[in-house]
């Protein structure tokens, strides 16, 4: 990071995409934003967060107080409905105060000997600002290229560093682009029971459907002592590094032992998955009403292993009464592991604990069951009082994102 | 404190509370820095003196064999390393056990990897100790520079006969360096270092009731080692940073204790791992034994093949009996041990594997309540698949 001089107070400029073009609802959206802003931002000091047209603007309250811009900005980094944020120096409108800021923030930047290119970009909303915007960047690029006549030259096509200048009330000055996590903020699409174990592809689905709005109730199904309290840390880990993405959430985590055993006793071998699977669905599906879901959200990709062929998926379809997305079902693995690299789910899916899904688990499962075939795998078994079980044997465990968790 | 009941004390043995005692009186008397010239510095110095002193009584060693380090991982890599970059003239060729600790394992891979050893590993017999003949044929392929082996298996207790692999090492390699990882022996069967005719012994305190963080490597005079860790140049320059007084009085303590009843303990606990195998007889608990007959006492390998063995470690874990299972727990290699694999055991057996650990500070009622528990939950848990 290049040295800013601390003379030059700098805000977090956060820019909003989709949500602006949002009609009469774009009120609705923003507050929704706003909130979780200053949510996942309040044990960061007294801050204030404001929106001006299609820029919010994160300062400290008190301009004298410590203001951790990396960690401000890592965490707005994570909230969907932003689209990019960057540190940014604040000038009057004063052309030669803002000369003066311009020269000096500058010179923090640059001055380390190395040869550069450079664009400076204007952005002149002001049109009471007197000078236009082309003799702007005019006299901009001059000045710099007084100071450092060796060192830079300008590139308007593909330059190492862009100044930008938005001219509005103020001038706002900054250089870098951090990209957010765009979508539309958590909460203004409903939520969805995530189907969460401890692989690679159910946190991802979850980041998915929250990426565009949907609030999450991740649902574990734990079979102690066939799956480890390692196993049960492990997905509560998934949980919390996904809600630095999707906010917190409160996990289920049913005991499902004694029914696995039921399952295990009852079932032909071979229809054990799917049969487990449906009477997984079953429950979240019952679930959902209870904890005011209307969706029903899992990691599966069409014909990625026997429980995942299109027959496979329209069994447990079949048992529920809501609308279920998959939406990994047209993903190559490769495509979702590199997903979970990138929301950080990635070395925690990987670590080697048990889920119920590898200790029960055939050596030939029937990879294109018929619905008949579900059924009568199912006849000896009572659906309704297994289901019940399942849900009276719920822990609820909440989960805050991992950086509330640190203290 | 909750009652527990540790049959894992293979993994860690509990503090003897003489231990515990002079461990707290060291740590408010004697703390501080050996290396100091004043009074209380020289008192610090004295108490490692008298540990080392009394460290070489209860193994039959000189005191100058006696390295204090944090415990079996570092002493032996530094007998295996050290003894490596000390002798540029030594054959590049190193010979192990299918039996080690992955202490050893992972030293030779850097010896292999970094100086360009060659390794050899010897096979182990059905029963888990090295197979003599397979020990000779790799000593008289080449020319051998360093050789290792496990006294006592961790995984199943198996003994090696110390003195028959000293004797057939010196006959067909004579220049070689040797040496044992003395972890599981230490402080449970007699030894002397002077008569075992090895170069290096490593020893861990926190195996016999001394705490974490603590153990020697014994060395031959004559035998050089290149220190790991370099520094203040404690201990003759042989292991640098402070030496930790209260640690090597704990040490020498806990060792002293045990090896005053080296005969009463496996008396006891012979007689315990004989009523486990009564009772588990008794409830009729479908098992395999997995150690041979004549090892240490102190630890099991058994099989109960219809649940896994970290199936059953859990079970019992939320009864708070704590075992360890035969396929280390996270272990990316499901059904993965070396040790069994390398005495012919199947993956499905290794699977259901765990290892059950004995102690002196065991009642037979601890032993009674665990082949209850261990029947409950196989009756409970195991599965027919």
């Amino acid at each position: 990071m290049s040295f800013i001089p601390t003379s030059l107070d700098q805000i977090v400029m956060v820019r909003l995409g989709e949500i602006t073009l949002k009609g009469l609802n774009r009120g609705r959206f923003i507050d929704c934003l706003m909130r979780s802003m200053r949510w996942r931002l309040r044990d960061l000091g007294s801050l204030v967060i404001e929106q001006k047209f299609s820029r919010i603007y994160v300062r400290p309250k008190d301009p004298e107080a410590s203001f951790p811009i990396r960690e401000v900005i890592d965490r707005l980094s994570c909230i969907f409905g932003i689209v990019s944020t960057s540190p940014v120096v604040v000038s009057s409108i004063d052309q030669d105060t803002f000369f003066e800021v311009f020269d000096t923030y500058t010179s923090g930047i640059l001055g380390l000997g190395e040869e550069k290119t450079f664009k400076i970009e204007v952005k002149r909303a002001n049109k009471e600002f007197p000078i236009s915007t082309y003799d702007l960047c005019c006299m901009l690029g001059d000045r710099l290229l007084e100071r450092y006549p060796e060192e830079l030259a300008v590139d308007v096509h593909q330059p190492d560093l862009t100044f930008f200048v938005e001219i509005r009330d103020r001038i706002y000055l900054y250089y870098e682009m951090i990209e957010g996590s765009k979508g539309l903020p958590v909460g203004m699409s409903g939520k969805g029971v995530l189907l969460l174990s401890g692989g690679i592809d159910s946190p991802v689905a979850g980041y998915m459907m929250a990426s565009r709005g949907m609030q999450l109730v991740p649902i574990y199904f734990h079979t102690f002592p066939y799956t480890s309290p390692q196993a049960l840390e492990k997905v509560k880990t998934l949980a919390g590094q996904l809600a630095r993405y999707a906010g917190s959430m409160t996990l289920h985590v049913v005991n499902f032992t004694d029914v696995q055993l039921e399952l295990n006793r009852l079932v032909p071998p071979d229809m054990l998955t799917i049969v487990m699977r449906r009477v997984m669905m079953r429950v979240a599906d019952r679930l959902a009403p209870e904890v005011k879901a209307k969706s029903i959200i899992t990691g599966e990709s069409l014909g990625q292993v026997a429980s995942q062929t299109l027959e496979a998926l329209a069994t447990t379809d079949r048992v529920t009464t809501h609308p279920v997305f998959r939406p990994l079902i047209g993903l190559d693995k490769n495509d979702t592991i590199t997903l979970a690299r990138k929301i950080g789910t990635y070395e925690t899916s990987v670590l080697p604990y048990e889920d119920c899904c590898t200790v029960f688990v055939s050596k030939h499962p029937k990879t294109h069951p018929s619905l008949v075939d579900a059924d009568r795998a199912e006849s000896e078994l009572d659906i309704e009082s297994i289901v019940e079980q399942s849900l009276h044997n719920i822990d609820k465990i909440d989960i805050l994102p991992p950086f509330f968790m640190i203290e | 404190m909750t009652l527990i009941y540790n049959f894992d004390t293979t993994a860690t043995s509990p503090i003897l509370p003489q231990v515990l005692d002079q461990y707290v009186r060291s740590l408010k008397d004697e703390n501080l820095n050996p290396s100091s010239s004043h009074q209380g510095g020289l008192d610090a110095a004295s108490a490692v003196t008298r540990a080392r002193r009394k460290i070489a009584r209860a193994l039959d060693a000189s005191e100058q064999a006696i390295i204090f380090t944090s415990g079996g991982t570092e002493s032996t890599n530094h007998a295996l390393k050290g003894a490596a970059f000390a002798s540029a003239r030594l054959p590049k060729r190193l010979i192990i056990t299918a039996g080690e600790h992955d202490a050893t394992r992972q030293c030779a891979v850097f010896l292999k990897d970094k100086l360009e050893y060659d390794v050899d590993i010897v096979p182990l017999t059905t029963e888990g100790t090295v197979d003599h003949k397979a020990f000779c044929n790799a000593l008289k392929k080449a020319p051998a520079g360093l050789i290792s082996f496990i006294a006592v298996s961790n995984e199943t207790g198996a003994i090696n006969n110390v003195d028959k692999l000293v004797r057939l090492s010196r006959q067909y390699a004579p220049g070689a360096f040797i040496h044992a990882d003395i972890v599981q022996l230490a402080g449970k069967l007699s030894f002397s270092f002077q008569r075992s005719g090895l170069d290096f012994a490593s020893l861990s305190g926190h195996k016999f009731g001394a705490p974490k963080g603590t153990g020697a490597l014994l060395v031959r005079r004559g035998a050089n080692l290149v220190p790991l860790i370099d520094g203040g140049g404690q201990q003759e320059g042989r292991r640098s940073g402070t030496e930790n007084p209260p640690g090597a009085v704990a040490l020498s303590e806990a060792l002293t204790l045990q090896s005053e009843v080296i005969e009463k303990h496996l008396d006891k606990v012979s007689s315990l791992r004989a009523l486990f195998f009564d009772l588990l007889n008794k409830k009729e608990v479908p098992h395999r034994v997995l150690s041979p007959t004549d090892g240490s006492p102190y630890v099991l390998s058994i099989a109960f093949p219809g649940i896994r063995g970290e199936t059953l470690m859990h079970a019992l874990s939320s009864d708070r009996i704590f075992i360890s299972t035969g396929s280390a727990c996270g272990s990316h290699h499901q059904g993965k041990n070396d040790v069994l694999e390398a005495m012919g055991y199947s993956k499905d057996l290794i699977l259901s594997s765990c290892r059950i650990s004995f102690s002196p500070f065991q009642s037979e009622d601890d032993v009674s309540y665990l082949v209850d528990r261990i029947a409950e939950n196989y009756k409970r848990y195991a599965l027919t698949m």
